[in-house]
């Protein structure tokens, strides 16, 4: 026969309710963090890459070691970082320190200002590498978040393949990129182009194609659509986009790739040429040399109108909310030391934000590297030359100009119909935040 | 003394002498409203206050780290204007029919046969619940490799055995996109059918077969005329529930398509994600969802319904 | 006879197409954890070339999964054993009281399932922090009640309200008390709803994904969803380690369910007593 068990149960309940409705009622406050000896830092770090993340994560240890501070650190991935600190924040229980990219948080004003860290790495370091300034520095001079890194897409290439098609890499513009993928390629076993047409954002690099044709969505203050005036030109890159689509070159299923199916493609040897970061690369050395030797890394090919190479960036910031605020600077600042810097360059995908980087030996080492350098002093902000700001950001992670291009291959929309549409959203997007 | 019901013997205290039970109403309702207080707790706790806190947000211009303030009906007129909007309302009622219909059926035939004398039953009880035991992250990243168009299994044995030249790209094509997640999504839920299903048939007496049986009925005839009564209160809450469940599943979709090709699959969770996770606009967000509400109370209220004229037939 | 006959072949042919169904994936799932990283990327096999055990040794011994195997079981069962006996003393008192308003919760019990987690976890983890359990496994504890209760509650209604109160009145005719009849008489006629509720109840919490992964910030608090999620790192899927990790989170709930059906079983059997 049964025992009850209940009387414990219900007690349990009757304090937790008590608790409940105190809770829910009253403003909620901080959890009371205990008084210890060592000052306490909660560190979320970015987890996207194992070699990196695990470099950055135990100089944090050493660090914590060294300066006596009880450390806790959280490998976030990137994309569950939006929702975990989303709830933090509601709750009131964030961290101290958290490495992202996400200018959404600046904008809401949740971090803390660090315009002292960034002049003093400034003087200290030889100056910013690239376009740094730009995407850190506020309209009113203010710095939220100090990069440590850039990283951008560059062109990979099967350079065996393509030589042994009678070409020369890299292709220098999108048609020859075309051309090349069209005759080094060997369907259905090898195929050209390993580029998504999906509504992830990889996706987005066909936007930074269309930019390239001349075309761009919003005025020079990043608030009014003018893509409406640039129809020709998005005609000009649709009729290569249409060309694309008809050589065959794209594999079948790029519709619904997601940001991993390029990689695991050229991993696989499917592919000639993509579009990612290094991080594949780094991928390769550990597990796939042969292949990592046949792979050419270069900048992005020409449009008619220009070079359109935007770089993204890895920084870190402190959240406003921080009890210890000159201790998160502190760690700030020593995490750009350039001997520790060093040493994670050379596992990371991460390119150089600070001159005094440049002289690193990695840069040299590892062949696939330099183009790293390339691409962060040449590489302007994403979504270069329309503004990098939060109405951008959202029509980015909503794919809208990859949805313009599935509306017209997947749906069978013609031009002008999917033209309507895309210019519709992005005016409803930017609407908002006018 | 014994009772004997359904199958099951019962065996009482002997009689000794008239009841004297102290019939005080309100002592009774107290002890019944006591059993029931921990239920409520979690209910007002957990879920009522989180539920009207949402509502609220849909009402607000709340952006993360923003108090946030009233803003009417602006989210709602945003989002009922938003172009994916009232696809979002189709793919989500065609994949919940779809779904429940084909999980339905499959987990009925299913129970059936696990229901009989078969060798080894537990073994295979539990061999086929096990795509529901396992977590669904894990089980849609294998249906995804699976359709794969360049390395997966399915294209790879249809091509082995002939049946097909080229490669299919089920989840990228628009005419296969929608089926291929219904698939992929009703092999994992399918068990939650089948093992509801078997547990009520656990519970019909074998004599009402027996009885049937002599009467001359067949074994459909029994199915329709035993089985199917006896489990109308488990289907009632099995439907209910999981058409509730299945029009809220985020997973597939997001894990197998994204919600394309184009939106082809973009059912309305995928449309609560893009507007407000990804863009911490949890007040658009909130409006996604309350717009829906009115969509499942109505397939929920719907179902009741039904039943209770079934029950009541 | 001729209708047993077909009656077993229609039996066993749709069984094994039933477990063919289910195999193929489960075979993939499997096949996939044993193959070296070579054979993951090279040209496609059904079966591993070299076989190798190495992804479940890494599992094991670098990602320390047994820990997070651990984690959930602690949580799944926890959650389990508090639902069940929640639900069943919520459903007892639905459908065997009277007293004001208890048909208007159990009408509208389900409808906690019409929102998304998504909308929920916010003010839940608001709830949680206020509470004092941030990243802690109780958090998980308390927050999955939230979605285990309502239906457990409404299940076991529809089962207790199967069996004539004519039973338990009985029994409180000769002494019983009202409980008592419930710990008596109606769990046990009960008992496959019962394991049913378990069943549900243990498996919700074991794969949870969104709460787990807001409310558990370290290693060694995470449950397994979120520790194959972690597998999945920046844009590359590490499919061997997933895999294995994978087919080590599924082996507790299988042996898990080998044992509940028996319980079925002999859940029946325990309500019949030579009278």
């Amino acid at each position: 026969m049964a025992r009850p068990a209940k009387r414990h149960t219900r007690r349990e309940f009757l304090k937790t309710s008590a608790a409940l409705a105190a809770g829910a009622t009253a403003t909620l406050s901080f959890a009371a963090p205990a008084v210890a000896q060592r000052p306490k830092l909660v560190y979320w770090c970015y987890q996207f890459l194992k070699s990196s993340d695990d470099a950055r994560a135990n100089f944090a240890q050493e660090w914590a070691k060294k300066n006596n501070v009880d450390l806790q650190i959280s490998m976030v991935p990137l994309k569950e970082f939006l929702p975990k600190i989303t709830a933090a924040i509601e709750a009131k229980a964030t961290p101290d320190i958290i490495e992202t990219n996400a200018v959404e948080l600046r904008a809401r004003g949740q971090l803390l200002d660090v315009t002292d860290v960034y002049k003093k790495l400034e003087k200290t370091y030889g100056g910013w590498v690239g376009n740094a300034p730009k995407i850190m520095l506020e309209p009113d001079g203010r710095v939220h978040h100090i990069m440590f890194g850039f990283q951008g897409f560059m062109l990979m290439t099967r350079d065996d393949l393509v030589r042994a098609a009678g070409l020369t890499p890299p292709p220098a513009t999108w048609v020859d990129l075309l051309a090349y993928a069209k005759k080094a390629q060997k369907p259905p076993r090898v195929f050209g182009l390993g580029i998504p047409v999906s509504n992830q954002t990889d996706s987005q690099v066909w936007e930074d194609m269309m930019k390239s044709y001349g075309a761009r969505l919003a005025d020079d203050k990043g608030r009014r659509i003018v893509l409406g005036d640039h129809k020709k030109e998005v005609w000009e890159f649709l009729d290569f986009f249409t060309e694309v689509w008809k050589a065959g070159v794209l594999p079948p299923g790029v519709t619904t790739w997601d940001n991993t199916m390029n990689n695991s493609t050229f991993q696989s040897g499917k592919a000639v040429f993509i579009l990612n970061p290094i991080t594949l690369s780094l991928w390769l050395e550990e597990n796939n040399p042969e292949l990592l030797a046949k792979t050419g890394h270069y900048t992005y090919p020409r449009g008619p109108k220009g070079l359109i190479q935007p770089v993204t960036f890895g920084s870190r910031a402190i959240m406003k909310y921080t009890k210890v605020p000159d201790l998160a600077k502190q760690f700030l600042w020593d995490s750009m030391e350039p001997g520790k810097m060093d040493r994670e360059h050379s596992v990371s995908q991460w390119g150089p934000v600070l001159k005094a980087y440049l002289g690193f030996d990695v840069w040299k080492k590892k062949p696939f590297m330099k183009g790293l350098i390339d691409l962060s002093v040449r590489g302007e902000p994403q979504g270069w030359p329309d503004v990098f700001n939060d109405a951008w950001r959202e029509q980015f992670t909503n794919t809208t100009i990859s949805r313009m291009l599935q509306r017209i291959v997947v749906d069978s929309w013609s031009r002008d119909k999917a033209f309507v549409e895309t210019l519709d959203v992005l005016n409803r997007i930017y609407s908002k935040y006018a | 003394m014994a009772i004997r019901h359904r199958s099951v013997t019962v065996a009482l205290p002997a009689p000794a002498r008239p009841a004297r039970w102290p019939s005080v109403r309100t002592r009774e309702s107290l002890g019944g409203i006591g059993l029931l207080a921990p239920t409520v707790l979690i209910l007002v706790g957990l879920v009522l206050y989180p539920f009207f806190y949402a509502i609220w947000l849909a009402f607000s211009d709340k952006t993360v780290g923003s108090p946030g303030q009233f803003v009417g009906l602006r989210n709602f007129i945003y989002v009922l204007g938003w172009p994916q909007f009232s696809t979002a309302v189709v793919n989500t009622v065609v994949f919940t029919v779809s779904a429940v219909a084909i999980k339905f059926v499959l987990g009925m035939a299913v129970a059936l046969v696990l229901n009989q004398q078969i060798r080894a039953r537990n073994v295979f009880r539990a061999f086929l619940l096990l795509p529901w035991a396992m977590p669904a992250f894990v089980v849609y990243l294998v249906w995804r490799w699976l359709y794969d168009p360049l390395s997966g299994l399915i294209n790879y044995a249809l091509i082995d055995l002939g049946l097909i030249t080229n490669p299919i790209a089920f989840l990228s094509d628009r005419n296969t996109a929608m089926l291929s997640v219904i698939i992929a999504h009703v092999w994992r839920n399918f068990p939650f059918y089948a093992i509801s299903f078997l547990a009520g048939m656990q519970t019909i007496s074998q004599e009402l077969y027996d009885a049937a049986q002599v009467d001359g009925a067949s074994r459909v005839q029994q199915f329709r005329h035993v089985t199917l009564p006896g489990l109308y209160h488990i289907i009632g809450v099995v439907v209910l529930l999981t058409t509730i469940w299945t029009a809220n599943a985020f997973e597939p979709v997001y894990l197998l398509t994204g919600g394309g090709p184009s939106d082809a699959t973009m059912v309305y969770t995928m449309l609560v994600y893009v507007m407000g996770m990804m863009n911490l606009r949890l007040g658009e967000a909130a409006a996604v969802s309350t717009l829906f509400l009115p969509l499942l109370i109505g397939l929920v209220l719907a179902v009741t319904v039904l039943l209770q004229r079934k029950a009541n037939a | 006879m001729r209708e047993t006959l077909s009656i077993r072949v229609t039996t066993y042919a749709l069984l094994a197409l039933f477990v063919v169904m289910v195999a193929v994936p489960l075979f993939w799932m499997v096949a996939t954890s044993l193959k070296t990283n070579k054979d993951l990327y090279e040209d496609f096999t059904y079966l591993p070339k070299r076989p190798t055990l190495q992804h479940f040794v890494r599992v094991i011994q670098r990602e320390d999964l047994l820990t997070n195997i651990w984690n959930s079981f602690a949580v799944a069962s926890t959650t389990t054993a508090v639902t069940v006996v929640v639900s069943a003393f919520a459903a007892f008192s639905i459908v065997r009281y009277k007293y004001r308003g208890r048909e208007w919760i159990g009408r509208f019990i389900l409808f906690k399932y019409v929102l998304p987690t998504a909308m929920l976890f916010v003010p839940l983890y608001a709830i949680v922090v206020a509470l004092g359990l941030g990243n802690t496994l109780k958090s998980l504890m308390l927050t999955y009640l939230s979605f285990t209760v309502p239906f457990c509650t409404w299940m076991l209604m529809g089962y207790f309200r199967s069996i004539p109160p004519e039973l338990e009145e009985h029994a409180m005719v000769d002494g019983c008390t009202k409980i008592g009849a419930l710990f008596r008489i109606l769990l046990p006629l009960s008992a496959p709803g019962i394991v049913a509720s378990a069943i549900f109840s243990f498996t919700l919490a074991w794969n949870e994904f969104l709460l787990a992964l807001v409310f558990t910030t370290d290693h060694t608090t995470m449950t397994i969803p979120i520790k194959l999620s972690m597998m999945v790192v920046g844009d590359q899927y590490i499919w061997g380690q997933l895999m294995a990790g994978a087919v080590l989170a599924t082996v507790p709930i299988v042996f898990l369910y080998f044992l509940g059906q028996r319980f079925v079983v002999q859940g029946l059997a325990a309500g019949s007593v030579k009278g």
